[in-house]
């Protein structure tokens, strides 16, 4: 009688476990479907959905959408093991956080093909044709204040840097073309510097508790808080040119979808970026509706 | 107002998340019922088994969920998995205990009269103990899912969606109106369960044990 | 494994860790001891204005119900980002526990002793201090160390106004996918929350007066 209910017992948590353990379909390079991942910031989130609609709407690959899933680290583990089939990654990013890269890069006008041909023999990833616009990190704060002291670059900064407060994302503090390197590079000594989910980065801006920020060039809150973006001056940081990152088995399953996703090339300019971004962010406007009203104008969907 | 007519705009999304939450929660509840029952029947008969099971079960409660969420995943990933797995965790201590209590507490008068009739352990388990318990353990699901509901705001972040990615993208974008879209339905639906259950219970409680008003 | 290695030997990390545990501590602490400082006059209040007590609880209770992290959010616009909010959302959170069990606790004294006193020329508020309050200690410390135990769980959540705390060394962990993070900052805020129930729960012994100990 009583091992009854042990053996009971036991099998129903064998049975739990296995359920947990064997839920799971098949991942990745299917024909006929595909999963799509964003980072967590507005920009990764509207060209999320741009993907995904110009794919509904031209071809009958059935669309998952994974957007806001995480950070840089989550998506690419996610296209690596098949979670995701493909999301937008920035060149610069790839360099520094997938491929591990700490040189110095010597030639930018080839960075771009460089590291797809890294991405495709490391990875069997690669990008389709960039949409145009470099997204780089940079560094921000209030226009009225770079006015006041003067500041135009970063080392116009360096010297004034330990009377302000910095705020960065958690990716930006921890990455190894962000806080640490950049204030190694050039010298900073920040007061303090604390990290934050991206969006909330803003509302810090708008309280006065901190006065520079790690920005997005393409932004849409940097007009509207009067942001001053301050110069590379010593070009620490690469190129962030964006542009679909995507299984190669998954192109190879599905005829027509690396000509598809091509044709976004080019499309956008940072001013261009940065106005849909500013949609979403400031007017928050639904990512979704500012992505078709986009691929509408460009004539990419019906 | 505004708000309004964002959750018009935005029905079918805030409609799916919430099914997608209240999935999440039942899961996990249910899970914690198919565990939890046998194990409290177990220690019911075993003592010595009383002292340590409650304890590990107070010790879960206890664990942060933002912890225990991180725990999880360093085995399970962002997954729905993590999500159910984290929310069965915390439902076992409610249901665990009460199917203890409601089990022991049946009076032991009326298990030796059932045992004269010549009812075997099982029978009277059956017959007896667990109709009796059931009002007691009907609380314990209570309590599990409306803590469920709750907790299933913070699933989002293990990647099992629900209400809480409404709920945190609003945060990150700073938009209350998202917020709000992802904090009213999850807590009408901790009201509903808590009430929901509550009428349940008082149908099931058989007439003389009803607590009096 | 590896990973997990160098992550917690990091000093940089331990630094870290060392700074949001106190910033983890002083932020539950304070909402904990408002919380306090409200609840038990509130409850002893409600004790002598019964009609008020239901919806005063049941409003209370309503709060409970809210996603913690919603409630946080919406301290925001109201208090900016930082300790406030998080202090603000941490302090609503914290009363019930601590406002129903004073109120239950007081209430359930019974009316004997109560008339006893009354008849040994006490005033009211004599009462309060020598009688009702002593005799609740044990169910109103119950309360305390229940809020408190949760309140420290949901302290992780600061991290997402920016009020610091162990909760950002578990966010980071995410965004990372750093085990290493995810531990160091996951354990200890258990462990924490953990020695907070061991050692409330012997306050809550310690302070039963001897003729009420089961």
């Amino acid at each position: 009688m009583r091992t009854k209910y042990k053996v009971f017992t036991a099998a129903i948590l064998v049975a739990i476990l296995a359920l947990a353990a064997g839920c799971g379909g098949s991942k990745g390079g299917r024909a006929g479907k595909v999963v799509i991942g964003s980072k967590e910031f507005t920009e990764s989130i509207v060209l999320g959905e741009m993907v995904a609609q110009l794919i509904e709407e031209n071809t009958d690959i059935q669309v998952e959408r994974k957007l806001n899933l995480g950070g840089t680290k989550v998506n690419f583990d996610g296209i690596r093991n098949g979670d995701l089939d493909m999301y937008v990654e920035y060149d610069g990013t790839a360099y520094t956080a997938h491929l591990g890269h700490t040189e110095p890069i010597t030639d930018r006008a080839g960075f771009f093909d460089q590291v797809n041909k890294e991405l495709q023999e490391k990875f069997g990833l690669t990008f389709t044709a960039p949409l145009g616009f470099n997204n780089t990190y940079t560094l921000a704060m209030p226009r009225k204040l770079a006015e006041q002291y003067g500041i135009e670059t970063f080392s116009d900064l360096v010297p004034h840097s330990r009377n302000f407060a910095f705020v960065g994302t958690t990716e930006f503090m921890a990455r190894s073309d962000g806080y640490e390197p950049l204030v190694e590079a050039y010298g900073f000594t920040f007061k303090s510097a604390i990290q934050m989910k991206p969006g909330l980065r803003w509302a810090a801006i708008e309280d006065g508790s901190v006065q520079v920020i790690d920005a997005f060039a393409t932004d849409g809150n940097l007009k509207a808080f009067d942001m001053k973006i301050l110069e590379d001056d010593k070009d620490f940081f690469p190129p962030y040119n964006a542009a679909v990152l995507v299984r190669m088995d998954t192109l190879e399953a599905n005829s027509g979808l690396k000509e598809l996703l091509d044709s976004l090339g080019g499309r956008l300019s940072d001013e261009k970026m940065q106005e849909l971004n500013y949609r979403v962010a400031m007017l928050e406007e639904d990512p979704a509706d500012v992505a078709r009203d986009f691929l509408k104008s460009e004539g990419l969907i019906p | 107002m505004e708000f309004l007519n964002y959750v018009v705009h935005n029905a079918p999304t805030i409609l799916d998340l919430t099914g997608e939450h209240l999935q999440l929660a039942l899961m996990g509840v249910l899970c914690a019922l198919l565990v939890g029952v046998p194990v409290g029947i177990f220690i019911s008969r075993h003592p010595r088994w009383v002292g340590p099971v409650l304890w590990i079960t107070n010790a879960i409660q206890t664990i942060p969920s933002l912890a225990l969420i991180g725990f999880v995943m360093i085995f399970l990933g962002l997954s729905r998995e993590t999500g159910v797995t984290v929310l069965f965790l915390y439902a076992l201590m409610p249901i665990i205990r009460n199917t203890y209590t409601g089990v022991t507490a049946v009076d032991s008068g009326i298990i030796e009269a059932a045992r004269g009739m010549g009812m075997t352990s099982w029978q009277i388990l059956r017959m007896v103990q667990l109709p009796l318990a059931l009002a007691i353990i009907l609380v314990g699901v209570r309590v599990a899912l409306v803590t469920a509901v709750g907790t299933a705001s913070m699933m989002s972040l293990a990647g099992a969606g629900g209400l809480g990615e409404l709920i945190f993208a609003g945060i990150d974008r700073v938009n209350t109106k998202m917020i709000l879209g992802g904090a009213l339905p999850a807590a009408m639906l901790a009201v509903l369960a808590e009430v929901g259950i509550g009428a349940l219970e008082r149908k099931l409680t058989p007439g003389g044990l009803q607590p009096t008003r | 494994m590896n990973e997990i290695i160098t992550t917690l030997s990091n000093p940089r990390i331990q630094q870290q860790i060392l700074e949001q545990a106190k910033e983890h501590l002083m932020i539950s602490f304070s909402a904990v001891l408002l919380a306090i400082l409200i609840a038990v006059p509130l409850g002893i209040f409600l004790t002598r204005c019964e009609r008020l007590a239901n919806p005063v609880m049941t409003v209370v209770g309503l709060l409970q119900t809210i996603p913690s992290i919603a409630l946080l959010a919406f301290m925001i616009p109201l208090l900016g980002i930082g300790w406030r909010p998080a202090l603000a959302a941490l302090f609503l959170y914290a009363l019930l526990p601590i406002l129903r069990n004073t109120y239950a606790g007081i209430r359930s004294v019974d009316r004997g002793v109560l008339e006893a006193g009354r008849g040994m020329g006490m005033t009211p508020l004599q009462l309060l201090f020598l009688v009702e309050l002593p005799m609740s200690f044990r169910v109103i410390m119950n309360g305390i160390r229940v809020s408190t135990v949760s309140i420290i769980g949901w302290a992780t959540l600061a991290a997402f106004v920016g009020a610091g705390g162990l909760g950002d060394t578990i966010l980071s962990g995410f965004a990372l996918v750093s085990t290493g993070l995810i531990l160091a900052g996951g354990i200890p805020v258990t462990l924490m929350a953990l020695l907070a129930d061991f050692l409330l729960g012997r306050l809550e012994k310690a302070v039963t007066p001897r003729g009420l100990a089961i």
